[in-house]
């Protein structure tokens, strides 16, 4: 089965993203939030996200979301296995974005190992705690991992559709 | 065109929409057995494989056109002649057009792969030019030299661009600024300006980076020249990627992209490695070199061809098929 997997912290946009390129609306287990994320959004994802995309031969690709909230963790590994490639999402606007995005290099490091990665910024167009793009560079260039990275909005189909076609890249090259 | 390069560009004209339907199954028939084409109808010059219907009006037009390489197949009543000219009776036929399709693939493969032996031990075709006196250079000098200047034209918004604080300043449109890069230097007024000034015109028009701005008129002005200092024969990698969903690009960057983030390599390397045209590498290069990306300080050594792995055909196949499907409006 041919998946691409977006993960990245709760409210990063992963629900959204998968939205904005799939065929049908994300099969998701969202609901209302009951513990500390309700600060941060209404709604969350519960185990995952679920939608695809048909290529002309009529293949499916299927587009998971991993659950944002650190209980559902346990359903990481199940997700990935026999995955394409990994989205990480990360919000720019976090106090925190670099320490997030490390928390999910780190998480899914076997699986960035075997395949191909790229990471999308999430609302750019908010400013209150924006780290700078060349700051994740940084972050990256001092891993060795020279993904690309993108600023994003996780509802415009035209920016998830590029952050694919740069993973589609790295995978063949 | 695609960035994978076992894929072949088709190109068709004229043909009547039974003639089209066939071709188009063929081609999703033969994707599934590895054999990749793609239909691409805006650039006929462009396409490895032309497909004409000899009683068109467009496609006469399109005989008479040789693009080196370029194989033409006619659907014609009559027989016709020439080099890379095929000739197919009309209605087509689903069988033949497939295996003809397959045989002209593994035939194209074969001559590609030759001229790009030659190219690679013929010495370089044309001497690479040095890129001077456009608004590019302007913007990376002030960049270095930490002014604050102004550029005026008749025709357009005034651009005001700090290059300390990185900013630029304007009420031009996305395309006002394209077009105001692709001026002739002596087009435009440059003056400069203090801060104090800067701030005083800064101040009603909206501010986007000059980065985004940087990498735009890198790739317009260059035109295939290399920023002086610098050389084709130099290794170079990436630091990070250029940030494409805020800048202008053509498919091919990506391949560029991805190739140079895990390898080492010169232009000319780079040209060898990707079949991208040196223009475009040095278009690509000059950009990436302006908005901070290009990491070339210790590396002497090239890398390029130690870590590339060998995708295999069929997943080769299904990674462009979700390219394809997952089409970008904004391509240069
Ligand atoms: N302003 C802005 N809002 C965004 C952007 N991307 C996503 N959003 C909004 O952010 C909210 C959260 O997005 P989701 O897609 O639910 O986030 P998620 O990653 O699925 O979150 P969990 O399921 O809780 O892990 C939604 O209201 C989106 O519309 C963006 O780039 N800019
Ligand atoms: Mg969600």
């Amino acid at each position: 089965m041919d998946k691409i997997i977006f993960t990245g912290p709760v409210g990063a946009g992963k629900t959204t993203a998968i939205g904005s390129i799939s065929e049908i609306p994300p099969v998701g287990t969202d609901v209302q939030c009951t513990d500390e994320s309700i600060e941060i959004k209404e709604k969350t994802t519960v185990a995952m996200d679920y939608s695809y995309i048909t290529l002309e031969d009529g293949t499916r690709i299927h587009l998971y979301g991993t659950p944002g909230q650190e209980r559902f963790n346990f359903m990481w590994n199940i997700l990935t296995t026999g995955g394409i490639g990994l989205v990480i999402l990360v919000n720019k606007d976090h106090p925190q974005a670099i320490d997030e995005l490390e928390r999910y290099l780190d998480a899914f490091s076997e699986f960035i190992e075997q395949t191909g990665t790229v990471i999308g910024l999430t609302k750019c167009d908010i400013n209150k705690h924006s780290t700078d793009i060349s700051m994740f560079h940084e972050c990256l260039y001092k891993r060795n991992q020279i993904f690309p990275v993108f600023e994003i909005d996780a509802r415009e189909s035209e920016d998830v559709k590029t952050l694919i076609h740069a993973l589609l890249a790295v995978l063949v090259n | 065109m695609t960035s994978l390069d076992s894929t072949l560009i088709i190109s068709h004209s004229d043909l009547q929409q039974e003639d089209s339907v066939v071709l188009n199954t063929a081609i999703k028939l033969l994707s599934l057995e590895g054999v990749m084409f793609r239909l691409e109808d805006s650039a006929p010059e462009h396409a490895h494989l032309l497909i004409l219907d000899d009683d068109g009006q467009g496609s006469r037009s399109l005989l008479k056109l040789s693009r080196p390489g370029q194989v033409k197949v006619i659907l014609s009543t009559r027989h016709h002649t020439g080099k890379n000219v095929i000739s197919v009776v009309k209605p087509l036929e689903l069988s033949s057009i497939k295996s003809l399709l397959k045989r002209l693939f593994t035939l194209m493969q074969t001559q590609i792969k030759k001229s790009r032996q030659f190219a690679e031990n013929s010495p370089q075709a044309k001497p690479i030019e040095p890129l001077t006196d456009t608004l590019f250079n302007v913007l990376i000098d002030t960049r270095k030299q930490g002014r604050v200047i102004e550029v005026s034209c008749d025709d357009y918004p005034s651009l005001y661009i700090d290059g300390i604080k990185h900013s630029l300043a304007t009420n031009a449109s996305q395309d006002q600024l394209r077009q105001i890069a692709s001026l002739a230097l002596e087009q435009l007024s440059i003056r400069d300006l203090s801060t104090d000034n800067f701030s005083v015109h800064s101040n009603d028009l909206t501010m986007i980076s000059l980065h985004n701005f940087l990498w735009s008129s890198g790739i317009i002005c260059s035109q295939g020249r290399l920023l002086s200092g610098h050389s084709i024969d130099k290794p170079f990698k990436l630091k990070a990627w250029p940030n494409f969903t805020r800048h202008d690009f053509k498919a091919e960057y990506f391949k560029l992209a991805a190739i140079l983030a895990k390898n080492t390599c010169s232009i000319n390397e780079l040209q060898r490695l990707s079949k991208i045209p040196i223009d475009d590498i040095i278009n690509f290069y000059n950009a990436a070199y302006a908005v901070g990306i290009i990491d070339d300080d210790s590396i002497t050594q090239p890398t390029a061809g130690s870590d590339t792995r060998q995708v295999p055909a069929e997943k080769q196949g299904l990674l462009s098929r979700i390219a394809d499907r997952l089409t970008l409006k904004k391509y240069l």
